[in-house]
């Protein structure tokens, strides 16, 4: 939705996390960066990445959890609802 | 007809009653007075606000509340002159320092639910109407013959006009007076606030009131609605085509502040929030509340179909980019002054395509979300120009869009199931994604006249109508119809989430999100997994979301941005530095120190209120709080086709029974019962948690300890069963 890009594809090598994926994005479309990170670096708070639908904090391994080949990761605003 | 003049206008306006006073400021966000109107024998008067009621029930919707109980009995009709329409601001309503601080709540017996209603509405009526000295305004009787009300603030004078020649429909009505009450400059018109509702109000009992501003930067009226429940048509059955409120002194301090810098402290800080973060988060400043279709779609929650489906490849044709492209950012899209968050915006330059108005080039306000789920998704159209054509005359007829698209959608089905035939409906196809019925359904329910009309009556309504009329099965007809408690349900999906049917159940008015919104904590961010977890969150966030609406506040700058304290926020769902500022902000307007628990206090006394007259009402009890199956679980074989893996995965892992070899509908049923049955059981949590009976009454004890343990509430606990 940012910076007029709805839809990414990533070459990941094998073992990489999902924070890897999310810098990997930010590479890729530089203008997301002051959107998605904080004066530090590290990811907004507000920036939610859910790995094939699941949301990755509540994932055992939380944005360290291990990609696989076809995994789709979707990065979501806060919703809050009407 | 040729266009009336103003000139005209105002000589037909004949003077029915007119009472003067003297206008007193404001006193730490109170005007102590409240203003009654009598229709029936065109009295007006004062009502004083003594300390009592100050501390009972607050402001807003809670001094709505408790005019109208004082007005009616149990056995009153929303189409008896007892009833009453009551709208308030609120105390810190009419701030300007802080974002959505404009806001007015409106309240009456619903022609819908047949219970009590409540709804808001941004737009100026709210804080005008307090700054013009009345903390909340009671209209009660029925006029003889159509009527306008004047508030002048500026005057001190308030009047009942004969109404002849005014229009009905809101789109003309609120620029005739605007242009009547406002004269002809900017500052004039930014004065001038008007309540109507529009010609479907006369006829169908799903209609709300539209509230306006004067936009001075594109030189439009705009409007926004208290659309749910009927309000507009209560307005309309008392013959009032408008309420019209001026005040022109509008400043920083009009609302008595305390302490003023603790209130732009607050400001500050929330406005540094938005300014640096909006564009990074939800966008409202350019998408609006749109944005929510592309992620509800995303989750599988958008109502397709009448909420059979949750999501739709054709959605991004109505998302919030679309309609991005297409508004007007001319100018700041507040509706109220000092909201940064501006999310209401509009589409102008639309070419209307249908009904009285067909050729005409008008400007839309929104849409909204909701409007879109209903109208859009929810009916199988994806099409902006339809969503404007179907916004627009929803608006000036002062139809709800929610209950008006649930219901098509409901009608739609019964036409797919054969339910309904051509002959049935007068000769509409009502088929998935047609708009051009859509738009007819709409006019007709204007014109008072045809199957627009049994459709305008609502769900509930049309159930009853197609078992008796043409032997519909009405099983089927409750598991897909849209509605509980007698109002359509608001746009999202909630199978998935347990804690959502229940927000939307067991809501006081009836299944709208303001009350409840935890789909998100609960199917998404999986941040509650227990029955207790649910009941905690169906406590804690209906009473803190009713705090808005005690005090003329908008809801949306509470977590529609979220700070960046929140990563280390314990509670992050309740957005803890939001809830301090609002502290800053009671303790800023009234001078007395506040806590987070205070705001609480002040909202669980008027929830618990709103119960106990439901109660009264011969609702609000646990037989009320029943959804229709849908919204639990898949209804049809075709629900559970279009989610088989998930519904199948469900009855392996979480129900214990093997799917293969089994039928769908054998698989629906035991996928139901075990639904149904974790439904009872968070009904039980719920209840246990907010301090009410198994029944859902709130036991006197819970009244005792909120201080509203008045002879007549205690009686009603104790009748039955509390
Ligand atoms: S956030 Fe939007 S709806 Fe709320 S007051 Fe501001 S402009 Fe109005």
């Amino acid at each position: 939705m940012l910076a007029g890009k709805n839809i990414l594809s990533l070459e990941m090598d094998s073992g990489q996390s999902v924070l890897d994926a999310f810098y990997r994005v930010l590479e890729m479309v530089p203008a997301l960066k002051p959107h998605w990170l904080d004066h530090e670096g590290q990811p907004q708070v507000f920036v939610h990445v859910f790995l094939n639908g699941d949301d990755a904090s509540t994932l055992a391994q939380g944005m360290q959890t291990p990609l696989h080949d076809g995994d789709c990761l979707d990065f979501i605003p806060p919703v809050a609802g009407g | 007809m040729d266009q009336i003049t103003i000139t005209q206008l105002k000589e037909s306006h004949q003077l029915l009653a007119e009472f003067q006073y003297a206008v007193q400021p404001v006193v730490h966000g109170y005007a102590n007075r409240t203003l009654y109107i009598n229709l029936d024998s065109n009295t007006i008067a004062i009502k004083p606000v003594d300390q009592k009621m100050k501390e009972t029930f607050t402001g807003g919707k809670g001094f709505c509340l408790w005019l109208l109980w004082n007005a009616i009995n149990g056995e009153t009709k929303w189409d008896d002159p007892q009833n009453e329409l009551v709208v308030a601001g609120g105390p810190i309503g009419g701030i300007t320092a802080y974002p959505g601080s404009g806001k007015c709540t409106v309240v009456t017996l619903s022609p819908l639910t047949k219970s009590i209603i409540d709804s808001n509405a941004g737009a100026y009526f709210g804080p005008y109407l307090k700054f013009s000295g009345f903390d909340a305004l009671e209209v009660q009787g029925k006029a003889q013959e159509d009527v306008v009300i004047f508030i002048d603030g500026d005057n001190g004078t308030v009047s009942i006009e004969a109404a002849p020649l005014d229009e009905v429909n809101t789109h003309l009505l609120s620029k005739q007076l605007t242009d009547l009450y406002g004269g002809e400059t900017d500052k004039g018109k930014r004065a001038i606030s008007v309540m109507s509702a529009g010609r479907a109000a006369e006829h169908v009992p799903m209609c709300g009131v539209n509230v306006s501003y004067w936009d001075s930067r594109r030189q439009e009226i705009r409007i926004k609605q208290a659309a749910r429940g009927g309000a507009g048509t209560v307005l309309r059955d008392k013959r009032i085509k408008a309420i019209v409120v001026k005040y022109s002194e509008t400043g920083g301090d009009s609302n008595g502040a305390a302490n003023l810098e603790l209130i732009r402290a607050a400001g500050k800080r929330i406005n540094k929030e938005i300014a640096d973060f909006d564009a990074s988060q939800n966008d409202m400043r350019h998408l609006g509340t749109p944005y929510l279709v592309e992620i509800m779609n995303k989750f599988d929650i958008l109502p397709v179909q009448n909420f059979r489906y949750g999501s739709d490849p054709d959605a991004h044709k109505i998302n919030g980019e679309v309609w991005k492209s297409m508004f007007d950012f001319r100018g700041p899209d507040g509706c109220w002054y000092g909201c940064s968050l501006q999310c209401a915006h509009a589409v102008p330059h639309y070419h209307l395509q249908s009904g009285p108005y067909q050729g005409e080039v008008v400007f839309v306000d929104g849409p909204e979300y909701e409007s879109l789920g209903a109208l859009g998704s929810n009916l199988g159209i994806f099409d902006a120009p339809a969503m404007l054509e179907l916004c627009f005359y929803c608006d000036t007829y002062g139809i709800d869009t929610i209950s008006v698209g649930n219901s098509m959608a409901f009608a739609y089905e019964c036409y797919e199931k054969g339910i309904l035939d051509k002959q049935k409906t007068g000769g509409l196809e009502l088929t998935w994604g047609n708009a051009e019925a859509a738009y007819e359904l709409l006019h007709q329910m204007a014109r008072g006249e045809g199957f627009g009309v049994t459709v305008g009556q609502g769900v509930r309504a049309m159930k009853a109508i197609f078992a008796e009329r043409y032997g519909a099965d009405p099983q089927q007809l409750q598991d897909m119809g849209m509605e509980i408690k007698g109002l359509e349900i608001s746009e999202y999906i909630s199978r998935e989430s347990l804690a959502q049917q229940g927000g939307y159940s067991m809501a006081s008015k009836g299944p709208q999100h303001d009350e409840a919104w935890l789909i998100f904590m609960d199917m998404v961010h999986k941040q509650l997994p227990t029955f207790e977890a649910k009941a905690e969150a169906l406590h804690y966030f209906p009473v803190w979301r009713t705090w808005f609406s005690l005090h003329g506040l908008c809801k949306l700058p509470w977590n529609d941005i979220i700070p960046v304290s929140n990563r280390t926020a314990k509670e992050p769902a309740k957005v803890p530095e939001h809830v301090e500022n609002y502290c800053w902000l009671y303790e800023g307007i009234s001078g007395k120190k506040t806590t987070p628990e205070d705001l609480m206090a002040q909202s669980e006394k008027v929830y618990n209120f709103q119960r106990l007259f439901n109660l009264r009402m011969g609702f609000g009890t646990r037989q009320h709080d029943y959804p229709p199956y849908r919204l639990i679980g898949p209804a049809t074989i075709e629900e559970y086709e279009n989610r088989t893996e998930r519904y199948d995965t469900q009855l392996r892992e979480v129900i214990g029974v093997n799917p293969e070899g089994k039928s769908v509908e054998e698989k629906i049923s035991l996928v139901r019962k075990h639904r149904e049955h974790q439904y009872e059981q968070l009904m039980d949590a719920v209840y246990l948690r907010r301090g009410w009976t198994n029944d859902g009454v709130p036991t006197q004890a819970t009244l005792k300890r909120l201080g509203i343990d008045f002879p007549e509430a205690v009686a009603l606990s104790a009748a039955h069963g509390g």
